[in-house]
């Protein structure tokens, strides 16, 4: 375990290379701060979005029949298989002037590139379906007949998911946030094309690399691990140890 | 908890949420300007550019860099939108003017090629001799066995073509008919393509010895270079006819060297067409030329605007 721990971190040794003195604004001064702000924000707005849409989903697909999920199946996975930078490009045309959904968008006076919105749309096309394939697969660990007595004994779907499958499937739904999380924090691929400004932290890298080289990468390096790694870890804890009270 | 409670909790999050979206939004009340840029120009424009026109134009400059022809490319799509598009050499430009995204584009500045060097490589001292008597060339110290030399993509970026023209030039120049492939190898080489902005960090790392760059990127990042010959380094327009005698054949085409201008166009379908004017104009004042002089790029001398 310690061996594969050594491997699987190694890369963080980056951060120790000779790059000259770290400089911890690129060349726009609050820039570091700002791109923590965006990203913490933002991707908390998508994840949010991520589960209130994808939880539904996750348990329909979960609970139906294999032939009528066929076509909602091949869905999900055509979001997950897409290449981030293509489905960049994909939206910034499905939802650009050219096309008219984002014509009309545009009428209304809604900027749907390089503008919040267009930052949490993406964020959420590119984590709702990890979301939904990991949710899934936590609602199927539950035994449906469990879900199908509580029904019988006459509470309402909505109850028997917050009562029953929840409780449950706690730890595969810590998972699925998790994953989302990091998937969404992390995007660069479609972001760069569809919401340059505001700028998050891998856009941010990405500038401060271009501008003034290593120095001011590392430590927006760092800063991200620190801000990406408490939500899924957290969240991990609190449902490995619910978990565990719920079985005693 | 009572239902009020969470009534109550919920209303109090969303009103924070919406404050902090505000907050991100942009609440400042100074005018977005979007500038596409070359990637090289990165440093000049949020370094210096940024902090003058928030000043003298209200605007607030958001700024994307990447190499020129992918830009050009991406605007054509229309998978972006920009006020502005500034490239380099006239080519990515001429894609844009020819699609019909813009009407004109002004000459703003002009560079050259330079070897930048990273201060750690074993080379480092030969390469920082290299222009005085009795010390070996440059084009020698780059064909020594194991050095690791970078340049970028001649497909997506100008700098890629550049060097090898540069090279080709070089060869000619100094009588030496094997230059350009023994210090370059194919034109795709791939254990010397990086992407823009790797190239110069990779220097700065010491991962690569030495990589061939505009003049005005290597000093925004504390790097050596070495200046190269008038008569090779793509910078003077009154030798442009002298330059195109090199070409290199990519995809079927053959591409000749244009002097490395950087030009500047208004696009037609700017969100904000009145400002990007005025942008246009602030880059001949007075305090834009100066900034330009500090970041080292130099006049456009005689170029003059495109057309489509």
């Amino acid at each position: 375990m310690l061996a594969f721990t050594l491997a699987l971190l190694y890369p963080l040794v980056g951060l120790g290379a000779p790059v000259g003195h770290w400089r911890w604004d690129g060349s726009i001064p609050g820039s570091t701060m700002s791109a923590v702000d965006v990203s913490l924000v933002l991707t908390g707005i998508a994840l949010v979005l991520d589960v209130i849409v994808g939880t539904p989903v996750a348990w329909y697909l979960s609970r139906a029949s294999g032939r009528d999920t066929i076509l909602w199946e091949a869905a999900v996975l055509i979001s997950v298989l897409m290449p981030p930078l293509a489905l960049g490009i994909l939206l910034s045309l499905a939802f650009g002037p050219s096309m008219e959904p984002g014509a009309w968008l545009l009428r209304l006076g809604l900027p749907t590139s390089n503008s919040p919105i267009a930052f949490v749309a993406t964020q959420f096309y590119v984590s709702v379906g990890y979301y939904i394939v990991a949710a899934r697969a936590a609602i199927a660990g539950v035994p449906i007949d469990l879900e199908r007595t509580a029904a019988l004994l006459g509470l309402r779907p909505w109850q028997v998911f917050r009562r029953i499958t929840f409780p449950l499937a706690r730890l595969g739904f810590a998972a699925a946030v998790s994953l989302a999380w990091v998937r969404a924090l992390g995007e660069f691929g479609a972001i760069v094309v569809t919401s340059y400004y505001p700028s998050g932290m891998p856009v941010q890298i990405w500038i401060n690399l271009q501008d003034a080289g290593m120095s001011a990468v590392m430590p927006l390096l760092l800063i991200f691990l620190l801000i990406a790694l408490p939500l899924p870890w957290a969240i991990h804890l609190l449902a490995q140890r619910r978990g565990s009270d719920a079985h005693a | 908890m009572t239902t009020r409670f969470r009534r109550g909790s919920v209303a109090v999050a969303a009103a924070a949420l919406l404050l902090l979206i505000a907050r991100i939004g942009g609440a400042d009340s100074l005018t977005p300007l979007e500038v596409a840029y070359a990637g090289s120009m990165g440093s000049m424009m949020d370094g210096g550019i940024r902090p003058e026109i928030a000043k003298a134009l209200g605007a607030e400059l958001r700024g994307r860099a990447q190499g020129s022809t992918g830009l050009a490319n991406l605007i054509v799509a229309g998978s972006i939108r920009p006020d502005v598009f500034i490239a380099v050499t006239p080519e990515p430009m001429r894609i844009v003017l020819a699609a019909r995204k813009a009407m004109r584009a002004d000459p703003i500045a002009r560079t050259e090629m330079v070897i930048a060097y990273s201060g750690q490589s074993k080379y480092a001292a030969a390469l920082g001799k290299a222009g005085s008597a009795g010390a070996a060339p440059w084009w020698r110290i780059l064909q020594s066995s194991g050095f690791r030399f970078g340049r970028t993509d001649p497909n997506a970026d100008p700098l890629g073509l550049n060097v090898i023209f540069t090279m080709q030039l070089a060869s000619a120049y100094y009588h030496q008919p094997d230059l350009a492939e023994k210090i370059l190898g194919q034109h795709i080489n791939p254990s010397q393509i990086f992407q823009e902005p790797q190239l110069m960090a990779r220097l700065q790392a010491g991962q690569l010895d030495a990589a061939a760059a505009y003049k005005t990127q290597p000093s925004a990042l504390g790097l050596p270079f070495i200046e190269l010959p008038a008569e090779i380094n793509l910078g003077h327009a009154t030798m442009a006819q002298q330059y195109r005698r090199a070409s290199v054949t990519l995809n079927g085409k053959a591409r000749r060297p244009s002097p490395l201008v950087f030009y500047a166009a208004v696009l037609n379908d700017a969100p904000h067409p009145a400002l990007a004017k005025r942008f246009l104009g602030w880059l001949n004042s007075v305090p834009a030329k100066r900034i330009l002089t500090q970041y080292r790029y130099d006049t456009p001398g005689d170029a003059v605007p495109l057309m489509p």
